[in-house]
């Protein structure tokens, strides 16, 4: 796959930038891996990497959960523009279901997550805009509050009903058919 | 460069959890909703999500997607499926689903007249129509009318097949004034008006009528179509419509409208619907059912083919032309007699359950017209893919529906 590309784009993919936690544990990880993220990407565009990128939002934990993330994704991408360049039509396309097949498992197993984590990760994905990370969260939360009752969407998030009784009646009212 | 990355929100996990939800962050999980009852659901949850839902997202969002509306009062919505149920005043028929009204008809007491009014089933507000109706002016007969000039009687035997509620206080209908009368186009102030405008009749039944740039369209079975000037002064009077004119000739037929030989005459149903496209066209969608006898009656197999087609153009109204789509893009369009709509496969992507340049059609109409038939009843609900010009069964929640539902759509 390396084979297609020039000298410049070798160097880059063997840089590693150093990811420090909010709770200052440092992760090495490949720039293409890095750059999945928008944010670290345009700090690396200004060349203010070294010594670290300090991620004062994130947890260890969480981050790397990230990084599994944004490893897999960018091996991904990367084999995607390899295999165009080597592969016939057919193959390519037959080598490109395989990884989206294979991306798909892993996305599914990915978002095995207590609430918590999947809330953090949402959180994470946001600040460090993972565009494709932000929508796999989103849509893990939308999938699972589907025909659910508000009640029954408390309980599994672990929210506590804050509407005043009026409020909650000024609902009810407009919308009752949605309860029923 | 720390600071950089710290001014976004505070650390993971802020005090109050999932409630804390930022706006653009529940915005991001409301997109991805397409039924109306999960977002009043997620809406309802808390006061956090409840702000989200009305003020940071509402102004935005897509519409939800339509529901399918079987005219007892009871809804199925699209992707899921879910069933909906409105309580309808006792004594009133509802008689039509438009857009997002309910026009219903109601016995008033022992008065002869109806009482006709129009309800937002999920605001829970009523628009009160006229009663009455002027007797239509006949424009193919234009003595007859000015003998009446001034005297035109009124009466409370019409009937409403299409209401479109143009702006707050501008509403228009298409309406018989006799049943198997040629149909006019009137309008009304809603609570205002004590009878409904005197519509002009050219001879035409138009099938569909829509709400254009400030004009209102008609279109015959055959793809006429007519333009109505409506003059409105505000509150000074009440709103006419001031002349009709032909904008448009019917395309020619297509060969799918062109049966072989002794079979010419024997089985085919037309009908046009008028749709507003998403980059805001006006576009008429042709519906043409046939059946195909072979010659040889002996033959293998069923002998009465079933064959549908569907063409979509769209209006030139400088040159006068209805010009071919070969293709709706990103587009799909909900058509029924009742209202048809044009939505973005792309913002329902999310949900997979949309593909777009297919037409997502629902007439019982379609039946009606062919009970004449000596062969079996067409489908009157389905799924036109304009690419492969195939025809499938809508899916509601995974399960695919009847194809002889006797429903129309209601959009929320």
């Amino acid at each position: 796959m390396a084979s297609a590309g020039s000298g410049d784009e070798k160097a880059a993919a063997a840089a590693m930038i150093t990811l420090i936690s909010s709770d200052n544990e440092k992760f090495e990880v490949t720039e293409a891996t890095a750059t999945l993220s928008q944010t670290i990407r345009h700090m690396i565009e200004d060349g203010c990497t070294d010594g670290g990128v300090p991620l004062p939002n994130v947890t260890s934990k969480i981050l790397a959960r990230v990084i599994e993330y944004c490893k897999k994704h960018a091996t991904a991408a990367a084999g995607e523009e390899g295999s165009s360049s080597s592969f016939s039509d057919a193959a390519f396309l037959e080598v490109d279901r395989a990884f989206l097949e294979e991306l798909e498992e892993f996305d599914d197993a990915f978002l095995e997550v207590d609430r918590a984590t999947l809330f953090d990760l949402i959180l994470a994905a946001n600040y460090l805009d993972i565009k494709g990370l932000l929508n796999l969260t989103c849509q893990k939360v939308a999938d699972s509050v589907k025909g659910k009752t508000p009640e029954q969407i408390r309980e599994m998030y672990n929210i506590v009903n804050d509407l005043t009784p009026e409020e909650e009646a000024e609902i009810r009212r407009e919308t009752q058919w949605a309860f029923e | 460069m720390g600071s950089l990355l710290c001014k976004a929100f505070p650390a993971s996990s802020p005090a109050g959890g999932w409630s804390a939800l930022p706006p653009e962050l529940a915005d991001l999980v409301l997109r991805r909703l397409s039924s109306l009852a999960d977002r009043v659901r997620f809406a309802s949850v808390c006061r956090h999500w409840f702000r989200a839902a009305t003020r940071y997202s509402a102004p935005t969002l897509p519409r939800p997607l339509p529901w399918l509306n079987f005219h007892d009062g009871s809804f199925r919505s699209l992707p899921d499926g879910e069933p909906h149920s409105f309580r309808f005043r006792r004594h009133a028929v509802c008689a039509g689903s438009f857009g997002r009204w309910f026009l219903f008809e109601e016995a008033a007491g022992c008065e002869p007249s109806r009482r006709h009014f129009l309800r937002h089933p999920l605001l829970g507000t009523t628009k009160r129509l006229p009663g009455r109706c002027n007797e239509p002016v006949d424009l193919l007969n234009p003595d007859y009318g000015s003998s009446h000039a001034g005297s035109r009687s009124s009466s409370t035997k019409f009937f409403i097949s299409k209401v479109i509620v143009c702006s707050g206080d501008l509403i228009a209908a298409k309406v018989n004034y006799r049943r198997r009368r040629p149909c006019t186009v009137v309008c009304c102030r809603p609570g205002v008006s004590p009878s409904w405008s005197t519509g002009m009749c050219n001879g035409h039944w138009y099938h569909d009528m829509a709400f254009y740039k400030g004009k209102l369209y008609t279109v015959t079975e055959e793809g006429h179509l007519f333009v109505h000037e409506v003059i409105d002064n505000g509150g000074d009077g009440d709103p006419r419509v001031s002349l009709i004119e032909q904008a448009i000739q019917a395309p020619p037929p297509s060969k799918y409208a062109l049966l072989d030989g002794p079979y010419a005459t024997l089985d085919r149903v037309r009908t046009c619907y008028l749709v507003i496209s998403c980059d805001n066209k006006l576009l008429m969608v042709r519906l043409m059912l046939r059946w195909t006898v072979p010659f040889d009656q002996h033959g293998p197999g069923d002998r009465r083919t079933k064959r549908m087609a569907m063409k979509v153009f769209e209006a030139d109204l400088e040159t006068s032309r209805w010009v071919e789509l070969k293709s709706l893009g990103d587009q799909v369009l909900f058509v029924s007699s009742c209202s048809s709509k044009a939505v973005r496969a792309s913002s329902h992507a999310h949900c997979r359950y949309l593909r777009g340049n297919t037409i997502y059609f629902i007439d019982d109409g379609l039946m009606s017209s062919c009970q004449l038939c000596p062969i079996s009843m067409p489908r009157t609900c389905g799924v036109y893919d304009m690419s492969s010009d195939t025809v499938s069964s809508i899916s509601l929640g995974g399960e695919r529906i009847n194809d002889q539902l006797k429903a129309s759509w209601f959009f929320p």
